[in-house]
């Protein structure tokens, strides 16, 4: 390897987003993000969304180098005009299997997308009927390692979250309704804010449901309880 | 453009009005000019046996090939355009080879020869990527012992092939044929099928046959390492031609 | 005596310009800025390890195959519940797969296009035994990036037993009677020594006979008792059972979930 390869191939990452999380309800999908997108520790970037609709069916949304997402976009938008000239809409399964392949071949050649990819969507079993179509989350990693879930906390939410939400999953199970899902990640995400010094209390869930199609968030904002600070001795 | 009936031959894709292929049907008339092969399917293996014609005192006949060997258990004999044949056969050799590198297993008769079948469909006039400008002018028949035992199948310069009992190519392949049928039946053993070959062979050859004009190769069931039924694949010698050609 | 200071002279601005040359060149390959810490950073390494383990037993006309469905994140973290580490390729053929997960799913991929492909040129299903020379040779074409995986192959073979071949990541081959891979390896095939080889019973001892029912018991109790010490092996037991001319049937078993 040459000595400048560092600077063309993303082996550390430079500006990036930090947890994605996700969770199924009865009838969607729905995506938390926070809007901020961080050089090191350092707040870098302020209102800038980790979401990215691909098409009516499908959202995406990623932690990891904010750079290389962009190129992936650019990617996913080849692909999705591709099915566009045969008059399909990719739907989030094969989105999946696309970006998986992708991203594996990519870690091959040693010249890794640093993102971890949350692909959220509804997959239409039947073309046309809203009825028969279910919710979909898969994940994959930067070295192209994918699998579907039902809900899913990536980056420090993985270690955070994962618990938290899957307790409230497991409560309901398929029958979450839409509100409950969003107020677990509300609760989330509040989570994350306590614990992970890059995560930001700006965020925006976004939604893909069987019947609305894709639905971007708006930009909310949590204080969260720091009352506790109060009894922390070095804090002035 | 108006094209005359004979324009038709031409192009090696153009189909004509009646639906024929005239470049396909002269490469089958090419194998007639060559000389006379013969395989058998016995009850002990298979046998080929192929005419070497010697157009000249001055030609050693022990450097013609007639009967190639494609692997351990499969041989091959062909009749038309000895030139055209090796690229055949070097491909039906290297689909052997594959076979085995890959599931370290004896390839089957019937998939090389579906491998050849598929080369001598692939030539057309573009010079696109094409491999040949013409059909391949030769048949040929392939023989070998396999798990399922023991196979010959005959390939024409069309691609079609078949799974055959007996069967002749080349010049006097009509005639030979005709024998075959009188003769053939499925209780045969090498000996005797050896035999018939070689008679018909005699019959049918415009010279005089002895061992030095006829190359026969055997193919008798064994087992491999593990047990597995396989082929083995022999050459008869001359003494052995000898003794059967003056028993005669 | 002039001329020679001439030449000295020459010959020392020649010897300057080499050795300015050498050192742009070493500081071109080892720029200052690039501290060692930053040189082992750069070394991204393309593999990562998402535990769980994996085990096939074989017997006279069956092969059973079973792994966990957890898959985890540096050993502590739980990434899924759910995780598919069981191929069936066909109705002979059962691939289970445990390491890196990225490489599990390619390995899945190429084997079944290379199977799809199979039935097109030679016209029939293929088998066990060419499917396990057939994965040999794939691990091996990556002989120098292997696939970081530890692949057992189960089925029924061509004369209807059961087979098992395991393999090591870079395509040794081995046809065995049971085998085991992934994180609990260490714990099951000692386990499985004992009960189904008897290396550690004496002579003149009954030795009972591997039926299938004993088999998928030996086999809970393998991934129980690896659920009970191994972190990254839970959640389910995944278990597939072949047996000769009956179609494959697949089963999940509750297993410890923390």
């Amino acid at each position: 390897m040459n000595a400048h390869d560092e600077v063309q191939r993303t082996l550390n990452p430079t500006c990036t987003g930090t947890s994605v999380i996700a969770l199924q309800y009865k009838t969607g999908v729905v995506v938390l993000t926070d809007r901020v997108v961080s050089y090191g520790k350092m707040a870098r970037y302020k209102n800038v969304s980790r979401q990215y609709k691909v098409n009516d069916n499908v959202l995406i949304a990623f932690g990891g180098d904010h750079a290389d997402f962009h190129w992936l976009q650019n990617v996913i938008e080849r692909q999705v005009l591709l099915w566009k000239r045969f008059d399909q809409d990719i739907g989030p399964k094969a989105l999946h299997g696309y970006l998986t392949s992708l991203l594996y071949a990519k870690r091959c050649k040693m010249n890794p997308v640093w993102n971890t990819l949350v692909v959220a969507g509804v997959e239409e079993e039947e073309k046309n009927n809203k009825e028969t179509s279910t919710p979909f989350i898969g994940v994959i990693t930067q070295k192209g390692c994918a699998y579907q879930v039902k809900h899913i906390a990536t980056g420090l939410g993985a270690f955070l979250l994962n618990q938290a939400v899957e307790d409230e999953w497991r409560k309901k199970g398929e029958d979450l309704s839409r509100e409950e899902a969003e107020a677990v990640l509300r609760k989330s995400l509040e989570l994350t804010l306590y614990h992970d010094c890059v995560a930001d209390n700006e965020f925006e869930i976004g939604r893909v449901d069987a019947t609305e199609g894709v639905v971007l968030g708006k930009e909310e904002k949590i204080i969260g309880d720091w009352s506790i600070a109060e009894t922390n001795c070095q804090y002035e | 453009m108006f094209l005359t009936r004979s324009e038709y031959d031409r192009g090696v894709n153009t189909f004509s009005p009646e639906g024929r292929l005239f470049q396909v049907e002269y490469a089958i008339e090419a194998v007639k000019l060559g000389s006379t092969s013969i395989g058998i399917k016995t009850s002990e293996g298979v046998l080929l046996a192929a005419e070497k014609r010697s157009t000249s005192k001055l030609m050693v006949n022990d450097a013609i090939e007639k009967i190639s060997k494609v692997d351990q258990h499969i041989g091959v004999t062909f009749a038309g355009l000895i030139a055209d044949s090796r690229t055949l056969v070097e491909r039906a050799q290297i689909e052997a080879q594959n076979f085995w590198f890959t599931y370290n297993r004896k390839i089957r008769v019937e998939d090389v020869t579906q491998s050849v079948a598929n080369l001598a469909l692939q030539f057309g006039d573009d010079d696109v990527k094409a491999s040949m400008s013409r059909p391949f002018g030769v048949a040929m028949l392939f023989a070998g012992v396999d798990q399922e035992g023991a196979k010959l199948f005959h390939l024409d310069p069309s691609g079609t092939f078949i799974d055959c009992k007996a069967k002749s190519i080349g010049a006097a392949s009509d005639g030979a044929e005709q024998n075959l049928k009188e003769q053939y039946h499925d209780a045969l053993t090498i000996k005797e099928g050896l035999k018939m070959a070689l008679a018909i062979l005699k019959q049918v050859m415009e010279e005089k046959l002895n061992s030095a004009n006829v190359e026969v190769v055997v193919i008798k069931p064994t087992v491999d390492a593990k047990g597995r039924p396989i082929g083995e694949f022999t050459r008869v010698s001359n003494e052995e031609l000898d003794q059967v050609i003056t028993s005669l | 005596m002039t001329s020679f200071t001439g030449i000295t002279a020459v010959a020392n601005a020649t010897n300057e310009m080499a050795m300015f040359k050498q050192a742009m060149k070493e500081v071109a390959a080892h720029p200052e800025w690039m501290s060692s810490r930053q040189i082992e950073r750069q070394r991204w390494n393309p593999y990562s390890m998402e535990g769980g383990s994996t085990c096939a037993i074989s017997g006279e006309n069956f092969a059973i195959v079973a792994s966990d469905t957890r898959m985890t994140q540096n050993d502590i973290n739980i990434l899924t519940r759910d995780a598919e580490k069981i191929q069936i390729l066909n109705d002979n053929i059962i691939l289970t797969t445990s390491g890196f997960y990225g490489d599990v799913l390619q390995l899945k991929k190429v084997l079944q296009s290379r199977l799809h492909k199979y039935r097109f040129d030679y016209r029939s299903d293929m088998s066990v035994d060419l499917c396990a020379e057939l994965l040999s040779r794939n691990l091996y074409y990556r002989r120098f990036f292997p696939y970081y995986t530890g692949a057992i192959l189960a089925g029924i073979d061509e004369h209807g037993k059961g087979a098992v071949f395991s393999y090591d990541p870079i395509g040794c081959i081995e046809r065995l009677g049971y085998s085991a891979s992934g994180a609990a390896e260490p714990m099951i095939i000692p386990f499985l020594d004992c009960q189904i080889g008897h290396v550690t019973l004496s002579e003149g001892y009954e030795r009972p006979e591997l039926t299938l029912d004993r088999a998928i018991s030996l086999m809970k109790d393998s991934f129980r008792g690896a659920a009970e010490r191994e972190i990254s092996t839970g959640d389910k037991i995944h278990l597939v059972i072949a047996e000769a001319g009956k179609p494959v049937v697949v089963k999940f078993l509750p297993l410890r979930e923390d």
